[in-house]
């Protein structure tokens, strides 16, 4: 499938993406990650981030990680990871960013305050 | 420590608000959800109560959106860009639901003036509710304090405790890290002679561990310690409140002396005010040496009130059990003072708040929620009749492009602008309420000083409103959004509303069996207010003055007689006083503990529980300046008069008679003290009327009286005289008798029992209150829901009335359709009722909690409420013009 009919991301998703690209995790760890690597601008409530992953998951960008099993008082904790078509939805994503700030900052003469 | 912090009660919300979402999304990811809740709260908890309630209500809120994301199901507009667009127009919507709002300004305001009163009113109560029942008590690690008393096992009444026992609990047992002791409260007012005038103040008698086991920190100089148990230290520490009063906060109170009973004692310290322990009015607090002076074996002096405070990790139950084996092991070592007695352990909270006041506080706090659902319900129907009626604007909308979803999220939007609105009135009229609410609050409710609006108080009304919001704007949104667009444009309205008729119809049954519950506890809490009103307290109460008085002491060995009959004889004397007596307690302040052995009857066995009793001191003319009918055998005379020590002739109750004579007339029999079968008896000479000393509700048991004279009494004095005009001239009389004499307490005996009632009053008279509020409600409910189905119809009835249906059988069709809800809301309100009746029947009097004259009075009410908001649609259906109704659908 092409990745680029996925674009534009939008920052919650791209944000979870970027979170699991780094390695698998649960999601509370997501939430956590997320709110870290965007400097506490996109915050996922549990309701908000399970729609989102939901919709991940649909669009098969995220798969469940069966081969890391945690157990926490006795029950198995469930990870999420990058499907291929979501690491190369997520690089494409990387890099229309890129380019568009390119863009931005070659045309407009931006410059420090 | 607030309610935030109670993670339990917040999850079990969350996990509630999950039902929003579809089951299948639930199965999928609930247990996930509520983990990353679970967890969130730990962490957020950690940042402050502040980031935990951001969390905690940006978690709640942000599952309806997301919820309905979910229901609208996958597709097109759920492509990625679309969250942005999303956002961009949130603003739009936002707008356009005000200005939707603003343009109906009698709707609005009838729903805002609906969740206002009800968030505000439930927010008062709550503050009430959060300040005596679930705020930390003011001690350092209040969880871990508890209260022990002695039990005497049988007839299951508290005892005070001796200093051994309550060290033998600490030392034999594990479940004690430390200790207090505090002279039992009821028997420690100290004449205060240091300000001017005598003064009776109660005075804390307390162990030197008293206030390191609370934690609590001196204001200034210092608390009691160990090394301050010295022989005649005379130490005490007085709270803030006094050291303003008498000293005007100088610091060089300290040092100072009070002299209290004649007695000069150093104050080393000032505590804070909260400390209302033992009582809430005490406000001077002395060393007392609790360990018996000379070595010798105090047991069986129980005269303390124990604190303590638990292992770590050890709870109450646990105690409980420890405490009890200890105990059992005490009562084989030494059966002359322990048989048959054990211990009780509490948690402080519960000794101070009492047993009835949690079950009356959560009575009261779960009808403003009933009363805040029923206004709920309300609300929602008048979105459903205000979304019908814009079924067409939203159609034309949803066909000039805007999504399905973005005309839902308008109206939830609305709903959410209502309630926000409505939560910040609620808070503001719960400030309001709370003046109110405080000024009907019994004096006796106690942790009342802390009642204010903080931010648990605060974290209830926000959460009411985040939740209150999306729900009454849900229903209607979701009905709206299974409506076909095409076929709302092409029909004349009804088809829609056929639609909406179950759910509207399951709003009305809600209301009323809601309704239904709050009259019927409302009507079992008058019904027993109206059995207490005719009790008779077994005298004339109305007309009696009571008022404590202490004589100043006299020689060793000489009797207090002669003040008495001189102080009762000038009382007589005064024109319009019926008549005079002294007693020793009025009111009864202990529990009765004394046992006696009659002469004749074969001894107890061991171990065989005997009934506990009461005695107390009276004057010879006693019961005859009450009104107290004496039913067989005399009066006393006052040649009677003994010794309290020593007495021979005595006075018992009814009680008494039907518990120790039953077969036998009491009058003339002998017994002794105790277990004692030999040495001085006494005999009864006369039986009176049972007398209810302590509360209306109480039920009489074995009471004994002698006639003797003591230095501390009650004076009680019937006359038809004004009270305030008798207090002066009682005053007078008694310090012409006794220059040093102390009178203090003054009530009449119907005040005093007025303020036992006062809690039941105060419960009954919200609870009315709530009840009455909730049956207009549902009645306005029923009223709408029927209105409505007419003015919807008004072309189908009028054809049919055109086609010659008697208007007879249309008005009884209206008519019986709000009779059918309302006997459905009836039904399920009574099985509730009844199922609740196990609950209920622990603040009822005098009726049972599933009493027949109460259903019976709610449902006559209910009906004919019903029948009222029922006929005024129905008789309008009938009057339905056939070519008006038709003429009125062209356009």
């Amino acid at each position: 499938m092409n990745a680029e009919s996925f674009l534009p991301l939008s920052a919650r998703e791209f944000h979870i993406l970027v979170a699991l690209g780094e390695e698998a995790r649960n999601g509370y760890q997501v939430s956590l990650r997320v709110k870290e690597n965007s400097e506490g601008r996109v915050v996922l409530s549990p309701a908000t981030q399970y729609t989102v992953l939901h919709r991940l998951v649909e669009k098969e960008l995220v798969r469940e990680a069966t081969d890391e099993v945690e157990r926490v008082d006795g029950r198995r904790q469930r990870f999420w990871t990058l499907t291929s078509l979501g690491r190369r939805v997520l690089t494409a994503e990387a890099r229309r960013l890129q380019s568009d700030a390119r863009l931005a900052l070659a045309l407009v003469p931006v410059g420090e305050e | 420590m607030t309610q935030l912090d109670r993670g339990p009660l917040t999850e079990m919300l969350f996990v509630a608000l999950l039902r929003l979402f579809p089951s299948w999304f639930r199965d999928e990811y609930g247990q996930e959800m509520r983990e990353s809740f679970r967890a969130g709260v730990a962490d957020a908890r950690h940042r402050g109560q502040l980031a935990t309630l951001l969390f905690v209500t940006r978690a709640f809120v942000s599952v309806v959106p997301e919820a309905l994301r979910v229901h609208r199901g996958p597709g097109p507009s759920d492509a990625g860009p679309d969250a942005d667009r999303t956002t961009m127009s949130l603003m739009d919507d936002l707008r356009q639901a005000a200005r939707s709002l603003v343009r109906a300004p009698a709707w609005t305001g009838v729903a805002l003036l609906i969740l206002t009163v009800g968030i505000g009113g439930t927010t008062a109560i709550f503050s009430l509710l959060n300040a005596v029942l679930l705020r930390p008590l003011p001690f350092n690690e209040p969880e871990e304090l508890v209260s022990m008393w002695t039990v005497n096992l049988g007839p299951d009444l508290r005892d005070g405790s001796s200093w051994e026992d309550a060290r033998d609990w600490l030392e034999q047992g594990s479940s004690l890290s430390d200790i207090a002791l505090v002279f039992r409260p009821e028997f420690t007012s100290s004449t205060v002679t240091s300000f001017g005038e005598p003064e009776r103040i109660h005075v804390g008698w307390v162990s030197s561990t008293f206030f390191p086991l609370l934690g609590v920190t001196p204001v200034l100089g210092r608390v009691f310690g160990e090394d301050d148990v010295v022989a005649d230290a005379r130490l005490v520490v007085i709270d803030e409140a006094f050291w303003g009063l008498r000293y005007a906060r100088d610091p060089a109170a300290i040092g100072q002396t009070i002299t209290m009973d004649g007695e000069e004692y150093r104050i080393v310290g000032v505590v804070p005010d909260e400390l209302t322990i033992p009582l809430r009015e005490t406000s001077i607090w002395r060393l007392q040496d609790v360990r018996p002076a000379d070595g010798a074996d105090w047991r069986g002096y129980d005269a303390y009130w124990v604190l303590g405070r638990l292992s770590p990790g050890t709870d109450v139950d646990q105690a409980q059990a420890d405490l009890g084996r200890v105990a059992a092991g005490l009562a084989e070592t030494y059966p002359r003072t322990n048989r048959d007695r054990g211990v009780i352990i509490t948690s402080l909270r519960s000794e101070i708040v009492g047993d009835d006041l949690p079950l009356l506080l959560w009575t009261l706090f779960a009808s403003t929620i009933l009363v805040l659902l029923v206004g709920a319900t309300n609300v929602a129907q008048l979105m459903l009749s205000r979304g019908l009626a814009r079924t067409r604007e939203l159609a034309i909308r949803t066909s000039l492009g805007a999504t399905r979803a973005r005309v839902n999220r308008q109206l939830v939007l609305e709903s959410v602008i209502l309630s926000c609105v409505a939560g910040i009135g609620g808070v503001l009229f719960a400030f309001v309420a709370l003046d109110g609410l405080m000024s009907i609050v019994p004096p006796d409710v106690p942790l009342t000083e802390g009642v204010r609006i903080d931010a648990s108080v605060l974290a209830v009304a926000l959460f009411l409103t985040g939740v209150l919001g999306p729900l009454v704007g849900l229903l209607p949104a979701l009905t709206a959004s299974r409506r076909q667009v095409g076929a709302v444009l092409r029909s004349t309205g009804r088809g829609a509303t056929a639609s909406l008729r179950g759910a509207r119809a399951t709003l009305v049954v809600g209301e009323v069996a809601m309704a239904v519950i709050l009259l019927g506890a409302a009507g079992l809490l008058a019904r027993s207010a109206a059995q207490l009103r005719v009790v008779d307290p077994g005298y004339h109460s109305q007309e009696t003055l009571l008022a404590r008085v202490e004589l100043a002491p006299v020689a060793e060995g000489a009797s207090y007689g002669p003040v008495h009959d001189d102080v009762l004889a000038r009382l007589e004397a005064i024109p319009g006083v019926h008549g005079a007596g002294s007693i020793s307690q009025f009111f009864i302040e202990r529990f009765p503990d004394q046992t006696i052995n009659l002469v004749g009857e074969p001894p107890r066995a061991a171990g065989e529980a005997s009934p506990r009793l009461t005695t107390d001191v009276v004057s010879p003319g006693f019961f005859e300046a009450l009104g107290v009918p004496l039913l067989r055998g005399r009066q006393f005379e006052p040649s009677d008069r003994a010794s309290s020590n020593a007495p021979e002739q005595v006075i018992v109750n009814q009680a008494w008679a039907r518990t120790f004579s039953p077969d036998a007339d009491p009058v003339g029999r002998q017994f002794r003290w105790g277990d004692r079968v030999d040495g001085d008896f006494m005999t009864v000479v006369g039986v009176v009327g049972d007398l209810r000393r302590a509360a209306l509700e109480e039920v009489s048991y074995p009471q004994m009286f002698i006639p003797a004279a003591d230095r501390r009494f009650f004076l009680a004095v019937r006359s038809d005289i004004g009270a305030t005009e008798l207090v002066g001239q009682l005053r007078a009389v008694v310090s012409e008798v006794d220059g040093g004499a102390t009178v203090s307490d003054v009530t009449t005996a119907w005040d005093r029992y007025t303020v036992g009632l006062a809690p039941r009053r105060f419960q009954t008279l919200l609870l009315e209150a709530f009840a009455l509020l909730g049956t207009l409600l549902a009645a306005t409910g029923l009223f709408a829901i029927l209105h409505e189905s007419v003015a919807v119809r008004r072309r189908e009835i009028g054809i049919r009335i055109a086609l010659g249906a008697a208007p007879d059988r249309v008005r009884a069709g209206v008519f019986g359709r709000g009779l059918m809800l309302t006997g459905i809301g009836l039904a399920v309100g009574l099985a509730v009722l009844f199922a609740l009746s196990d609950l209920t029947s622990r603040f009822v009097f005098g009726v049972g909690s599933t009493d027949p004259m109460t259903f019976i009075v709610v449902t006559g009410l209910v009906l004919s409420v019903a029948g009222v908001a029922a006929f005024l649609p129905a008789r309008a259906a009938t009057r339905i013009s056939p070519s008006e109704a038709l003429a009125g659908d062209q356009g």
